[in-house]
């Protein structure tokens, strides 16, 4: 059990994490969604003790993480957002010397490198040098390297960034079979569909702050049975409000010179129907989206995640 | 995991991915060799052991004469003999060695030396010395001569006018019975630090390279090695594991270390085998001076890494300061040839210290004692770099 209360970390005058909380059960995947300098990286680094926050704290089990951060560390991996490996080593190499400084040693270390080499599906290629390696084979290595010791706890900071979807694949099953083993997850990611895949429970993350949070169901509870729509065309914001402000049911979520984002409301409005009341506006594509974590997070931030 | 272990688990991995990189060992082994040789090669070199070469031209041939040669033998002189007739003229199926002799300094013994000694002939010994030759070396070379020429009139007068009975003169064998009589009064010379020879040739490039070269690549390498960890998020990410950051950096430090004391050893034993310098004849006075140089130049590396922001500015600062460091601290050539100031300056640098160090083993053949001053200012060198590298450097 990983708990946060409270923490904050100001860089200047940017807020980059402001005061979040949140608790992470043993077994559990707990997702922190957010879009890029939402805070992830920076919440990561004040749980591993790398940063010092400038307020709150973290507790593992009943361990005060700042107080004996090396017996923290010691059942914990951290698998970081860049991949850092020794690209002139092989990858038994690296993780050799990994599971090394974590303690492990002789037949034990062979056992766990083996094992671990083996879940990312790398075993074929233990002894290349890293250099030779594809970028999803280095991703994978760099996420074994959080996890050849066998950790109580993982922090995974965006691990599948920019990466083929198959070695994606590859990585959240393994990721799912660590929880399912009994390991604490935190990970990190900007892709919706992957929080909704993968994790138990979700934070949405903005500007340092959790905007919301739950399972994956109470969250879309939030959003209702809504449904986005973004009418695009020209027309001028200022008539388009007073025209949607007519409609019962339907609620702006933002304007902008060419795009109107709306939602329906729990009247369960057709968009066709919504179509209808507009005809005088110069409409000329129209998208919708059924209800989605996107959704909320356009409803809570009006911004969204791939922006 | 006791912290000695986790730091020695760092280093060695430093160490390994040092020897992985071929351009690195390049760099700091096959270079060093050749910039040892080279150098030598130009400050005089052929004396590696300090032997004035002296070519013999024996016109006589007597007993008296090879009795002359055989005490400068004993003189430590290097001899080449050469025969009369290559003096007229130069080359002819001489071997190089004989021909480089003639051209630098020549003894010549005249005909009729032996027979005009013993009768009372005053004889004229030539000791003829081309342009080129090294003027200390001649001076050296004419010592010798005296002494050997003192030893062997010594003997003639001891032995008498010969044998008064028959007339005969002194012949060789009651010569060779008093020559090998041990000495009654010995002369012992040894060298203190007031009259201090220059150092020339390689006993002043092997030492002067070996401070330089284990000072560029250390500082170089080390400091590119880090910036590198740096840059990749790698020393973050060790950041994470269950070590302090003061393990972390002892582990850099201990690294950088043992990669320089790897590349000491060899360029040692390169020195001596392959060059056959002399390193003085106190092992423990050299791993004095080097243990406590490489500890300075590593505690120096791991300052820049802390200070650059990226590999290639490491690489730039290493080598301006290797450069200067160098120059300052005697490396190119005999700190004796600066101004006294400049050389009392230099030592706030690691390089005049352990260039001092050098020449107390090398040049002096001094022990211990002589290199506690130089090991002891080479400690705290790496002492405040070290401290300095660990307040600098940034794990996030
Ligand atoms: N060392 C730092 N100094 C100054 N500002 C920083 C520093 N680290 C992060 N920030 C700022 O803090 C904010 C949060 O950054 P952070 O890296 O935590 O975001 P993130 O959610 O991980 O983003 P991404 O998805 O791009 O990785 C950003 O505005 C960033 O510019
Ligand atoms: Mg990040």
């Amino acid at each position: 059990m990983i708990q946060v209360e409270n923490l904050s970390k100001r860089f200047g005058d940017i807020r980059a994490v402001d005061g979040i909380s949140f608790r992470v059960e043993k077994g559990e995947i707990y997702g922190l969604l957010g879009p890029n300098g939402a805070g992830k990286t920076t919440t990561m680094s004040m749980m591993t003790g790398l940063l010092e926050p400038d307020e709150g704290r973290v507790r593992f089990r009943s361990l005060d993480v700042a107080a004996d951060p090396i017996a923290f560390r010691q059942q914990l991996g951290v698998v970081p957002q860049e991949i850092a490996l020794y690209e002139d080593l092989t990858a038994q190499e690296n993780l050799r010397f990994w599971g090394s400084l974590y303690g492990l040693g002789g037949k034990e270390l062979k056992r766990a490198v083996q094992e671990v080499l083996e879940m990312v599906g790398l075993s074929g290629r233990s002894l290349e040098p890293v250099k030779r390696f594809s970028g999803g084979m280095k991703r994978r290595l760099n996420l074994s390297l959080g996890l050849v010791h066998k950790p109580q706890a993982v922090l995974l900071d965006e691990p599948t960034v920019g990466i083929d979807p198959q070695a994606r694949v590859n990585i959240l099953e393994v990721v799912r079979q660590v929880a399912d083993a009994g390991t604490t997850v935190v990970y990190t990611t900007h892709y919706l569909e992957e929080a909704e895949g993968l994790c138990d429970r979700l934070g949405i993350m903005d500007h340092g702050q959790i905007l919301a949070e739950g399972t994956l169901d109470e969250l879309r509870a939030m959003v209702g049975e809504e449904e986005t729509v973004s009418l695009y065309g020209t027309f001028s914001p200022e008539q388009a409000k007073l025209r949607m402000e007519s409609i019962p049911g339907v609620h702006l979520i933002k304007v902008e010179p060419e795009r109107l984002v709306l939602g329906t409301g729990e009247s369960g409005r057709s968009a066709i129907d919504l179509l209808q009341k507009v005809s005088d506006l110069t409409v000329e594509r129209i998208s919708i989206q059924p209800p989605s974590l996107n959704g909320l997070f356009l409803k809570l931030t009006g911004r969204e995640l791939r922006d | 995991m006791r912290p000695s272990q986790k730091i020695l688990r760092l280093a060695a991995n430093d160490l390994r991915l040092t020897l992985k990189d071929r351009a690195a060992l390049i760099w700091m082994l096959a270079l060093p060799l050749a910039f040892m040789w080279l150098f030598g090669q130009m400050g005089g070199g052929g004396n590696e052991d300090w032997r004035i070469t002296l070519g013999v031209e024996d016109r006589d041939g007597g007993w008296l004469a090879e009795a002359l040669v055989a005490e400068l033998d004993d003189e430590r002189l290097s001899l080449a003999h050469l025969l009369p007739s290559e003096t007229a003229s130069a080359g002819g199926d001489s071997t190089a060695d004989e021909k480089t002799e003639r051209k630098v300094r020549t003894l010549v013994i005249p005909e009729g030396f032996t027979e005009g000694v013993l009768v009372g002939d005053p004889q004229t010994l030539r000791l003829e010395t081309e342009p080129g030759a090294s003027a200390e070396f001649s001076v050296g070379a004419q010592m010798h001569l005296v002494r050997a020429v003192t030893r062997t009139l010594g003997r003639l007068v001891e032995l008498g006018p010969g044998n008064s009975a028959t007339g005969e003169p002194v012949g060789p064998e009651a010569f060779q019975a008093l020559a090998a009589r041990p000495d009654l009064v010995a002369l012992k010379v040894s060298t203190v630090g007031r009259g201090r020879p220059r150092p020339s040739g390689t006993a002043q490039s092997v030492p002067g390279t070996l401070t330089m070269i284990v000072l560029m690549m250390t500082v170089i390498y080390g400091g590119v090695f880090l910036a590198k960890e740096k840059e990749t998020g790698m020393l973050r990410r060790q950041a994470s594991l269950p070590v302090t950051r003061g393990e972390i950096f002892l582990g850099k430090l201990v690294g950088r270390l043992m990669v320089a004391g790897a590349q000491i050893l060899v360029l040692l034993l390169a020195g001596r085998f392959l060059f056959g310098v002399s390193w003085g004849n106190s092992p423990l006075g050299l791993f004095l001076v080097l243990g406590t140089y490489a500890f300075a130049v590593a505690g120096l590396s791991t300052l820049v890494g802390a200070l650059v922001s990226t590999p290639d500015q490491a690489s730039s600062l290493g080598w301006l300061l290797s450069m200067i460091l160098a120059a300052l601290g005697g490396c190119w050539w005999p700190s004796e040839i600066m101004p006294g100031w400049l050389r009392t300056a230099a030592h706030a640098f690691p390089t005049a210290w352990a260039m001092d160090g050098f020449h107390a083993l090398i040049s002096f053949g001094r022990g211990v004692d002589g290199v506690l001053l130089p090991a002891l200012a080479l400690v705290a060198f790496g002492v405040v770099f070290s401290l300095l590298g660990m307040r600098f450097l940034r794990y996030d």
